[in-house]
């Protein structure tokens, strides 16, 4: 029996998003009740509360870390139509001599006019560069001219896609070799339809020195909550992880020599219904070979491709029952169900038990 | 709180407000039931089913008991007094007002068969009722019109006397509300005294039970029915009427705060009393529970409604109502029309993340979060290629030479490769095989000369004799195949007996008899491989057999023999047994049978080919199983390719299927020459994904090794310089690459001369050009230039320090870090870089007098050590 472990995170409403920062040392959560937190871990492994301070007058939806290159820096959006930068600032040391750390805001960035469900930091390769979703469909691109002045950020670029976005993500590039343009990929949680695309590439133009819309992949028709690209890891093609009405991962390939339109082939690598009902949330590890993904089951799923064909390797309940066995009987090695089952999380108020 | 609407019987269900586990239906009759935990733990019995209702996977419900003896009943509320039994106070389509406690002997049994309400001549339909969350004695009940009754009345059942229904009933405790009509009501918990009633079918009205006048709060709105005001804040209300769904804020009645219009008629709302902001809905004939999250930001005038819809059960069967636990969060009874109840949990969205330190985090319910790590057990059974490449990377794995890396891996093929490399490096270096600047590491096809294209230098054929017995077969040899057969590891001399006996001696110490059999028999030794049969009978008594087959051959191609061996040869589950039997047998040149045997490692099969096929056939064969293993990704074909650029499409593949970025970029390393590496994009692209992973991992030693290996020929041009302040030009005289030899000397020398004692170290403690003094160290006050002394080490005492006690003086030698001078680039100011360390170890300022800058604390990666 393994036990996941616990943090009480303190916050008094749902929690929305919990991001970690470059090196896997700290953690920021975000909630409803307009807070977010900070949380070091320590040399056992255990995670302290740091920081704690009400950062927008509205749900906060997401959070997301800086590269360590330009400090300690995260960057919050809420439903209060703003985004928000924030840097940790060295403060007085108390009577015990240790060093007291704050959080303050740097920049606040007002553009939108309606929620804004998403923000990120492009890759390191770009400088300090931001993009941003609102709920009316509105990608803004902000770049921080000098990344010593925190302050100033400049709106780049706007892109309008007319249909609510929920999620965006970068494509990460270690270098421009391959991915000659820089490239964001947009989500729609639109409930109105299920036939129009809702998954949109957006990519930087040198010559035009804009961004814009440059490809919606009509494979995806169902509300999109979540969207991740892969770390590339040197691989020839990009995965891009769909947290939908299912999960869904894409394989984008670069085709050589294309002279004109979307110089990428998009095919379905891989789809999966286990989760039985939407998905919310993909992360994938650090090398970009498994994917984890969290459902409205209450299960977390754990894939896995080996040699071109991916299958489940796991999968965790977050209450520690173990769900119902699917195949018990090892069957030949061509279709290995390498499925185990993990009974997590011993609860320890029995009397508060989580009925489903 | 419920209400009968029209004569439709209506079902409904309610969670009792003090015991977690039993709740009522109430439809035809009233049933009370208990909830019991049917989750079965490991090791229990299938006998165990689960009496009574199942209410989902892991619940199942009880009855307690069913009461029918009430007839038209209207609406149900259960008594909220902690540590009481149920009692229901239920009204009826008369207006009255009867307490049900399902035959219970309970301390309340005074109310038992007490009849609460109007008198007869004026009786009419109770609509709501509801008991005060806060003052369990005080019932609230809304009555329908009556031109000369009212229709709210608050009763006290303390104080009210045990009457009998026929006689004149007691006073109210509080009435209001003459001739018009109550449809529902609500009280406030914050506010015990306060009543919320909707009236007429157009008001809704806040009602302070002590004094009735005072009823400011009022509002004109169409929507009367459910009035529900939410737990956790008591502003929250909300109402609703035919397709609309309002909420207000009782602060400021007078107008909704939003209004939620629904497709269907609505038919009942509830807020979630543990989560705050979420109003669950019910609408006419659908399967599904609707949830409004709502959200609200300060500055905005009117809130949003993020929408979910729930199924609880099978979501096919049209549900009639619903209602939250009170403390359980986030969990609802359903019952459908027919009757079929339903316990549901509404999972929050779950947020997840994946930290680059292995840790995947996810929320638990509202408050909590969990997470597990690869340091946890169940981690290791996700095959997370990160973990494996973490674990090689600090055992310096690709620092180390080939056959330490070997070592690290449990994957047989990366062993393989890495052995492969040692062979070969130990063959080209013995000069046997020659090698090309640009190719270091030759693969088979290199040495064959197929990688260029052009077709393989001709062979000569040669038929050789067996050793010890009758036949001839057909050989090929030239050196081409010759240094192919050393890259195999057959680079014995073939014809030498003494070194054919020693491999075969080799080869039975470790047990692979049958391997050695199949080495002599590619030999052409019979009588060899029959005897190294012999010996492994001992251990697997039927190479005896095999043995005694052996010795049957007869190279005749038709003999019984041969037919024999060819069938039975399928049964064979050795590989190289197998593999012999079928090159005695094979009928033609080609030998695919022997070629086509996978459970023989490469090189062996690449030998074998190398000396039985033809110059086509030998062309044809690599080529075919190269790129079977380039279009798998395997790495064995390293063998075939070597450090040509052949190898990059294969380990391309490789990287794509595997992910393993660390041995691709390990092996780029160790066997292409830097100059190609650094000119290849490809190569560096994965070179610098492996050294930014490292990164994240904060193995940063581990990195800086890897970095040296990599620039092992060229180090990086310098590009930081120090300049004197007052000159402007370099201190360092030998950095210098543009000055003039003789020029340089003269500043040599100057230097020389200025260093005490004659010695040779360069200690110059001004500019060289123009002789200014240069910066003095902060702590120690010494110039740039001087070596650092050693720093005293206080004694760790804890107590006072005389004047002459504890001051040690540390073992450190004078080394060329010694002299290394280090500066902050936001004060300037700086000094030998022990000292400066030191300082910053105790304190948090610069240690220059006047100059607060926090140095050592302005990078924050600086708090982080290697790992």
């Amino acid at each position: 029996m393994v036990e996941a472990h616990s943090i009480n995170a303190e916050h008094k409403d749902l929690i929305h998003d919990v991001a970690f920062d470059y090196y896997g040392e700290r953690m920021a959560t975000c909630s409803t009740d307009q807070f977010v937190k900070v949380w070091d871990q320590d040399e056992q492994g255990n995670w302290n509360l740091t920081a704690s301070w009400k950062a927008h007058s509205g749900s906060v939806w997401k959070v997301t870390w800086a590269h360590p290159e330009f400090g300690q820096v995260i960057a919050t959006c809420s439903f209060d139509r703003t985004a928000a930068i924030w840097e940790e600032i060295m403060g007085e040391s108390n009577e015990n001599g240790t060093l007291l750390r704050h959080w303050v805001r740097r920049a606040n960035l007002v553009d939108s006019r309606t929620s804004v469900t998403d923000v990120k930091f492009g890759p390191k390769s770009f400088g300090l560069i931001l993009a941003t979703c609102s709920a009316d469909g509105v990608m803004r691109i902000y770049e921080a001219p000098d990344a010593m002045n925190l302050a100033q950020w400049p709106l780049q670029h706007e892109v309008s896609l007319k249909v609510p976005s929920s999620c965006l993500t970068w494509n990460p590039l270690l270098s421009t070799f391959r991915m000659p343009n820089a490239m964001i990929a947009v989500g729609s949680d639109d409930n109105s339809n299920t036939t129009n695309s809702k998954v949109f590439i957006c990519e930087y133009n040198e010559v035009s020195r804009r961004w814009a819309k440059t490809e919606s992949v009509n494979s995806v028709a169902h509300p999109v909550h979540d969207m991740i690209f892969a770390p590339n890891m040197g691989r020839s093609f990009y995965l891009l992880a769909i947290a939908t009405n299912n999960v869904r991962i894409l394989k984008l390939k670069p085709i050589v020599d294309a002279t004109s339109g979307f110089p990428y082939t998009i095919e379905t690598a891989a789809q999966f219904n286990d989760h039985f009902c939407t998905v919310w949330r993909v992360a994938w590890n650090i090398t970009g070979t498994v994917l984890a993904s969290s459902g409205d089951d209450g299960c977390v799923r754990l894939w896995k491709s080996t040699v071109d064909t991916w299958k489940c390797v796991g999968v965790l309940k977050r209450d520690g029952k173990l769900p119902q066995p699917q195949s018990k009987k090892t069957q030949s090695t061509a279709q290995n169900n390498l499925t185990r089952f993990f009974k997590l999380g011993q609860i320890t108020h029995p009397s508060e038990v989580h009925w489903h | 709180m419920f209400v009968s609407r029209g004569d439709v019987p209506k079902l409904e269900v309610q969670w009792s407000p003090v015991h977690k586990n039993k709740f009522i239906t109430w439809g035809p009759d009233i049933r009370m039931y208990e909830v019991i935990n049917t989750a079965t733990s490991e090791g229990s019995k299938s006998s165990d089913i689960p009496k009574g209702l199942v209410l989902s996977s892991n619940t199942s419900a009880n009855l307690l008991a069913t009461s029918t003896n009430h007839r038209y009943v209207k609406c149900i509320d259960i008594y909220p007094k902690p540590e009481s039994e149920i009692m229901l106070a239920i009204g009826h389509a008369n207006g009255k007002v009867t307490f049900c406690t399902f035959g219970l002997a309970t301390v309340n049994n005074t109310l038992a068969g007490l009849e609460l309400g109007p008198n007869s001549r004026f009786s009419r339909q109770c609509n709501a009722i509801s008991w005060n969350p806060v003052n369990y004695n005080l019932l609230a009940c809304g009555l329908d019109r009556h031109r000369s009754d009212q229709c709210v009345q608050v009763w006290d059942v303390e104080k009210s006397p045990l009457i009998n229904a026929e006689l004149s009933p007691g006073k109210p405790f509080f009435d209001y509300g003459t001739g018009e009509t109550a449809h529902s009501l609500a009280w406030f918990n914050s506010s015990p005294h306060v009543l919320a009633v909707s009236c007429n079918g157009k008001t809704i009205r806040c009602i302070d039970i002590r004094d009735a006048s005072k009823s400011t709060n009022v509002t004109q709105t169409r929507a009367v029915y459910g009035i529900n005001i939410a737990v956790y804040n008591n502003n929250h209300i909300v109402s609703y009427c035919d397709n609309s769904i309002v909420l207000w804020d009782s602060r400021h009645l007078e107008k909704p705060v939003v209004t939620l219009t629904q497709s269907k008629s609505v038919s009942k709302v509830q807020w979630c009393p543990t989560r705050h902001n979420l109003l669950g809905s019910l609408q006419k004939d659908t399967m599904a529970i609707s949830l409004h999250d709502m959200q609200q930001s300060m500055d905005e005038a009117e809130p949003s409604a993020l929408e979910r819809t729930v199924h609880p059960g099978q979501g096919n069967i049209h549900l009639a109502s619903f209602s939250w636990h009170p403390t359980h969060e986030n969990r609802l009874l359903a019952i459908s029309q027919t009757g079929v109840l339903n316990d549901y949990f509404v999972f929050e969205r779950m947020t997840l993340n994946w930290s680059t330190k292995s840790s995947i985090a996810w929320t638990y319910g509202q408050h909590n979060l969990k997470y597990i790590s690869d340091k946890d057990l169940v981690y290791s059974s996700f095959e997370d290629i990160s973990t494996t490449i973490k674990m090689r990377a600090f055992s310096q794995y690709g620092i180390k030479d080939f056959a330490e890396n070997a070592k690290l891996v449990d994957d047989p093929i990366i062993k393989n490769v890495w052995n492969w490399l040692d062979l070969n490096r130990k063959v080209t270096r013995a000069g046997i095989v020659p090698t090309t600047p640009n190719v270091p590491f030759p693969g088979i096809k290199t040495v064959l000369g197929l990688d260029s294209g052009s077709p393989m230098p001709k062979s000569e054929l040669k038929h050789v004799q067996w050793v010890d017995i009758q036949g001839t077969v057909k050989t090929y040899r030239s050196s081409a195949r010759d240094n192919a057969l050393f890259l195999c590891d057959w680079g014995f001399d073939r014809t030498n007996a003494l070194h054919i006996s020693a491999l075969l001696r080799k080869l039975e110490n470790e047990n692979s008899h049958t391997r050695a059999a199949s080495i002599a028999i590619f030999n052409l030794r019979m009588r060899d491989a029959i005897e190294t049969l012999n010996k492994g009978a001992n251990q697997q008594p039927n190479l005896s057999m095999i043995a005694m087959a052996l010795s049957g051959y007869s190279p005749d191609k038709y003999s019984m023999w041969r037919e024999l061996c060819s069938r039975t040869r399928e049964k064979l589950t050795d590989p190289y047994l197998r593999a012999a039997f079928a090159f005695l047998t094979s009928e033609t040149e080609s030998h695919d049978a022997v070629l086509n045997e996978v459970g023989i490692p490469l090189e062996d099969r690449i030998a074998f080919a190398s000396i039985f096929l033809s110059d086509v056939k030998l062309t044809e064969y690599i080529n075919t199983i190269t790129d079977k293993l380039l279009d798998q990704g395997n790495l064995t074909a390293i063998f075939l390719t070597g450090s040509s650029p052949d190898v990059v499409p294969l380990l391309q593949r490789y990287l794509d299927s595997t992910g393993d970025i660390q041995t691709v970029s390990i092996l780029v390393l160790k066997t292409i020459p830097s100059e190609i590496v650094h000119e290849n994009a490809v190569m560096m692209s994965w070179i610098n994904s492996y050294r930014e992973m490292l990164n994240q991992w904060r193995m940063w030693h581990i990195r800086a090794k890897f970095d040296i290996a990599l620039k092992a020929v060229k180090p990086p041009p310098q590009n930081v310089f120090l300049t004197c302040n007052y000159c402007g030009k370099n201190i360092c005289p030998a950095a210098d690459e543009k000055e003039k030899d003789n020029e340089k000397e003269t500043k040599v020398l100057r230097i020389k001369d200025q260093s005490e004692n004659g010695s040779n170290n360069f200690k110059f403690t001004s500019c060289p050009n123009c002789q200014s003094p240069l910066p003095r160290c902060a702590l120690c006050l010494a110039h740039l230039g001087t070596a650092s002394a050693k720093v005293p080490l206080r004694k760790t005492s804890g107590k006072q320090l005389t004047s002459n006690s504890s001051y040690v003086l540390t073992g450190q030698s004078v080394n060329s870090f010694s002299y290394w001078f280090s500066w902050c680039p936001t004060c300037n100011h700086g000094g030998h870089s022990n000292h400066i360390s030191d300082w910053f170890k105790n304190h948090l300022e610069c240690p220059v007098a006047d100059c607060v800058c926090r140095c050592y604390s302005l990078d924050s990666t600086s708090r982080y050590c290697s790992v």
